[in-house]
């Protein structure tokens, strides 16, 4: 039927604009010359194609090792949240102990937590365990801001396949934590793949505590956004695609891992 | 090839019992099915066995050796699941050879063994497909190669045919009869399908309620069924039963009169409909005829006798029509006695 | 990716963290902490341009206003101080030296006296104690500029440099009526100073106070009158935030702004435009002067290299450099060099104008309000939103918003601030 066909295509155009339009426009005013970003009225097509609105913005003292910074907090954050998530959502989706639910609810809570009122005694804290002004320490506390999404995920995962595989593992000579390594995580791997995403994006975006937590080594956000709105509009365009990045290029690297490959609902 | 003992094992789920203190002995080589229908605990007693649930009491004994507290891989057994846990992310040899590479066999082995295996269920075409790729059918042959590469010392298969439709069913239970035959492995093969049983099985037993009612060769409890809930789960039709007034040691039925094994004031009379024979008006007793099935292979003749409903099965150039009183009578030996109050039967052994 | 190649990936990515995790130490940095010159370009010219001949290596890092008290306290309560040096305004240091977070500079103060600083200016950084705790850092002010088209639109007599409201309103009118587009703007978005436009500027100049006066008759004749000249402005105002913005790409002739958010404007195409002093009211021409001070944290980690830094930025020539880099004006006594960029020459101008204007009204940043600051600003952008965008009545709308600012001076106790007469105790809403 071509109409529905064409209501399915344009659909999917509108879903692809809403996400490449913006992405476009920021890339415009980030290597369209300097000029280019102040003229009113805008146009669609860049007149000059420059780096130089880029290369000046990471030329910024601070801005290439915050870069990093802000790396290491993402990578460690991804790691713990997968670290420590994926074996908890393991055991609240396999074993029936007393206290999952509460222990749902408790984890869940973290997120309703606002990090502002946190700020003074999570300084104090860190400064105490010598975490202050570290990548480690800001990583610590995004993965406490992403394990929640990362056990409550990791459960669902594991809820969705059938425990019979496991038990099939065990009968034909895997130990439980062999059966796990092969035949249970080779099928949540693409869940896990975008749990992974989305911890590092939720600490790559991250502002407050970033900010708060930081003093000589701040990550990209702690060090831009909170003066990216008063800075001239180059330096914003060339903020905001720099921002950006990073995200979209690791889910670009992960994106085959997002798709289930092997159908976890087959049988 | 070993000999499994089940020694007084009883199951508690917190307050449910599954499954009352059973015992029973699986001979070395033997095919025993586990019959009964949903919720009777013959899957809790496989799993059991197989060591993916833990007995409450007693012990389970392969091969003269205690298993009870050894994990499943530890059993020297193979399982094939109800849906059949082919593993998806792997390929169909990967899949065959698993349990011989967690074994640490050398890759020679496991190729040989996997191509052997292969040959045996007809997979060889689909060995580098993935499970996502093959019909219910084919995976279900999967999971049996996949069992039998390891050439276990015990197999058990939990309802491996149930998600297959009617014709295929059929097909695949000839097929596993005759590669679980050649090769003599102990079987333990759970099912609420009573052909499947009496098709596989060198002897069945059926399950009620968590307790083994009846273990014995399949023609054995077809004839000679131990409870009226043994006789109406086997055979199709099920046997009919006639609760009937006992008077001086006698049943009086039409113009049939026959011993009573008790002395009660009713007796349950078990026949099966295949059993009972048209008669001439005097013979026999009557039988007055409600629903008329032509079966192509029998006619299917559901009506009542002194006001039960009972089935007889009459040859399929047999056309009464509905309403007709027909007179029939049980063929010498073929009718079994339970007791009115407990359902279990009494004496009489047929033939 | 294939599966190997993930790996690798993954591999790479987490040796590279590993080693890169522990904090690589620059322990021999001193930390210097800012409130001021926060935006990417101004604080890459303090680092490049004015601490370029410190005595010592200096960390500068950027603190936003609300996070320092936290992170001063923290610090404090924390036991292990990263921070030096702040350098924050009057009113963001006030905090601080009440919870006891700043080393008394009485010694500095009285080296540093050969340097010119005015008495009265030297007594802000006392905060009333009797000791010294910051030494005045540098200053700046609220400007109006206007592109030079708009200039022959000026009513017939009025003197650019002494304005009233209404010959402002009657200016961007005339513009209005000629070219059809309204060209006058104010900073009215999220980030914009427009509060300090009617706290230090437009309440003074027609009440003569900010507070007190705050439902006064003279304040709903302003608000009137400020209707009236708001039909003038460009809607768009509500979204500007830097006026250098619109003024550079054409889309106002005449904006108000703090001189530094207007000063890229004049340096980049001084020919095009003017810089004057905000307007006159009927109480005077009231406007905000704006000091940053340097203090240093109690238990610094390098207190000594902290002084020596402040009086590196006291010295004049680095204050003449400050002033060329981020526009904010020398505290000390320092000529300015005749080859001052034409920019800049257009607001030291301006600024001296303002300052010296013979109805000049000095009206100061909010005092003691703590915490509660930006509910303070809150109230005049509520009223200027209910009176002028949405068209109320200004009685009603400033008896109610007058309860609320009375109930935050309750809360905080703060007394008044120039140019409200000093009280006792709490501020008073008459």
């Amino acid at each position: 039927m071509t109409l529905r066909r064409g209501v399915f295509l344009s659909g999917i155009a509108v879903l692809c604009a809403w996400v490449l339009v913006p992405l476009y426009l920021i890339a415009l005013g980030a290597v369209g010359g300097r000029d280019a970003v102040n003229s009113w009225p805008k146009s669609f097509w860049p007149a000059e194609l420059s780096l130089s609105t880029i290369t000046a913005f990471m030329n910024i003292a601070g801005v290439w090792t915050s870069t990093l910074y802000s790396v290491e907090a993402a990578v460690l954050c991804m790691l713990f949240s997968i670290l420590l998530g994926v074996p908890a959502g393991y055991a609240l989706a396999r074993f029936a102990f007393r206290g999952a639910v509460a222990f749902r609810l408790v984890v869940l809570l973290t997120r309703a937590f606002p990090v502002a009122i946190l700020a003074l005694p999570l300084t104090v804290s860190f400064i105490r365990l010598g975490l202050y002004d570290t990548p480690l320490g800001v990583g610590l506390m995004h993965t406490a801001l992403a394990l929640p999404f990362a056990v409550l995920v990791s459960a669902s995962l594991f809820q969705a396949i059938p425990r019979e595989f496991e038990e099939a593992a065990w009968v034909f000579g895997c130990s439980g934590i062999t059966a796990f390594l092969r035949v249970v995580l080779p099928l949540a791997l693409p869940g896990i793949a975008a749990t992974a995403i989305f911890a590092f994006v939720i600490s790559w975006n991250e502002v407050f505590a970033a900010t708060v937590l930081t003093v000589r080594h701040k990550t990209l956000t702690a060090y831009l956004l909170s003066v990216l709105s008063e800075s001239p509009l180059h330096v914003q365009f060339a903020g905001g695609f720099v921002l950006i990045i990073p995200s979209v290029l690791f889910i670009f690297l992960v994106r085959r891992h997002l798709f289930a490959m092997w159908g976890i609902a087959n049988r | 090839m070993a000999e499994i003992v089940i020694d007084a094992v009883r199951k508690a789920f917190g307050p449910v019992v599954a499954l009352e203190s059973v015992s029973l002995r699986v001979a070395d080589g033997e095919f025993l099915a586990l019959l009964g229908p949903s919720g009777c605990g013959k899957t809790t007693l496989l799993r059991i066995i197989a060591g993916l649930e833990t007995q409450t009491s007693g012990r389970v004994l392969i091969g003269g050796q205690d298993v009870s507290a050894l994990p499943p891989r530890k059993r020297g057994l193979a399982m094939v699941f109800q849906n059949y846990a082919v593993f998806p992310h792997m390929t169909v040899a990967e899949n065959v050879g698993f349990g011989l590479r967690m074994s640490g066999a050398d890759k020679a082995h496991i190729a040989r063994q996997v191509a052997q295996v292969a040959a045996l269920l007809q997979i060889e075409p689909y060995l580098q497909r993935y499970p996502g790729q093959l019909s219910g059918g084919q995976r279900q042959r999967v999971a049996v190669a996949r069992a039998l590469a390891i050439e276990p010392a015990v197999l058990l298969m939990d309802e491996p045919l149930s998600n297959l439709d009617a014709l295929l069913r059929l097909e695949m239970r000839a097929e596993l009869k005759g590669v679980l035959q050649a090769a003599g492995t102990t079987t333990v093969y759970v099912t609420h399908d009573q052909t499947e049983a009496m098709g596989l099985a060198d002897r069945i037993a059926v399950l009620h309620a968590g307790r083994i009612v009846q273990i014995d060769r399949p023609t054995d409890i077809y004839r000679n069924p131990a409870t009226r809930f043994v006789g109406s789960f086997v055979g199709s039709p099920p046997m009919n039963f006639l609760t009937l007034p006992v008077a001086n040691g006698h049943v009086e039925l039409g113009s049939l009169r026959l011993a009573s094994p008790t002395n009660a004031a009713t007796v349950v009379m078990g026949v099966r409909g295949e059993d009972l024979e048209i008669t001439a008006p005097g013979t026999g007793f009557p039988f007055a005829v409600r629903v008329v099935e032509p079966m192509g292979s029998h006619t299917l003749l559901t009506g009542s006798v002194t006001g039960q409903m009972i089935r007889v099965v009459a040859p399929s150039d047999s056309r009464p029509a509905p309403g007709d009183v027909l007179h029939v009578r049980p063929l010498q030996g073929h009718v079994s006695w339970m007791d009115a109050a407990t359902g279990a039967a009494l004496e009489t052994k047929n033939r | 990716m294939t599966r190997p190649g993930l790996r690798g990936l993954s591999a790479a990515l987490l040796g590279a963290t590993l080693l890169l995790a522990p904090p690589r130490a620059h322990a021999e940095d001193m930390v210097f902490v800012s409130t001021q010159m926060r935006p990417i370009e101004e604080a890459q010219k303090v680092r490049d341009t004015i601490l370029k001949d410190a005595p010592a290596p200096v960390a500068y890092v950027t603190e936003d206003p609300p996070a320092l008290p936290v992170r001063v306290k923290a610090e404090m309560q924390g036991g292990k101080h990263t921070i030096s040096l702040i350098g924050a305004l009057h009113g963001e240091l006030q905090p601080l030296a009440t919870m006891g977070a700043l080393m008394t500079l009485d010694d500095l103060a009285a080296r540093l006296k050969e340097r010119g600083i005015p008495d009265e200016v030297m007594k802000l950084g006392q905060f009333g104690t009797g000791h010294q705790m910051y030494i005045p850092w540098m200053q700046a002010t609220y400007l109006m500029v206007a592109n030079r088209q708009a200039l022959p639109y000026l009513p017939a007599g009025a003197d650019i440099n002494a304005l009233t409201y209404d010959q402002l309103q009657a200016w961007a009118a005339a513009i209005q009526e000629k070219t059809g587009k309204r060209m006058l703007g104010f900073p009215a978005g999220p980030k914009g100073l427009m509060h300090r436009f009617f706290e230090g500027f437009l309440y003074p100049s027609y009440t003569g106070g900010v507070v007190v006066p705050f439902r006064s008759d003279d304040a709903e004749k302003m608000w009137t009158a400020f209707a009236g000249l708001w039909k003038t402005v460009n809607p768009n105002s509500t979204s500007y935030n830097f006026m250098q913005e619109p003024l550079l790409a054409g889309d106002v002739w005449i904006g108000f702004d703090h001189v530094a958010r207007v000063l890229d404007a004049l340096r980049q195409k001084p020919d095009d435009f003017v810089a004057f002093p905000a307007p006159a009211g009927p109480k005077g021409r009231g406007y905000m002067p704006v000091l940053a001070g340097l203090a240093v944290a109690k238990g610094a980690p390098d207190a000594n290299g902290a002084m020596a830094l402040i009086d590196y930025l006291a010295k004049p020539e680095t204050q003449i450099t400050t002033a060329r880099a981020v526009g904010f004006f020398p505290v000390v006594k320092a000529t300015l060099p005749p080859d001052l960029d034409p920019g800049l020459k257009l607001a030291v101008a301006a600024i001296a104008a303002t300052g010296g204007a013979k109805d000049a009204l000095p009206s100061l940043l909010p005092i003691g309000l703590g915490q509660k600051g930006g509910e303070f600003d809150k109230v005049f952008m509520d009223t200027f939103q209910l009176v002028v965008l949405r068209g109320q009545k200004p009685r009603a709308v400033l008896d109610r918003q007058g309860q609320e600012m009375q109930r935050i001076l309750t809360e905080t106790g703060a007394p008044c601030w120039a140019p409200d007469p000093p009280s006792q105790g709490a501020c008073q809403v008459k």
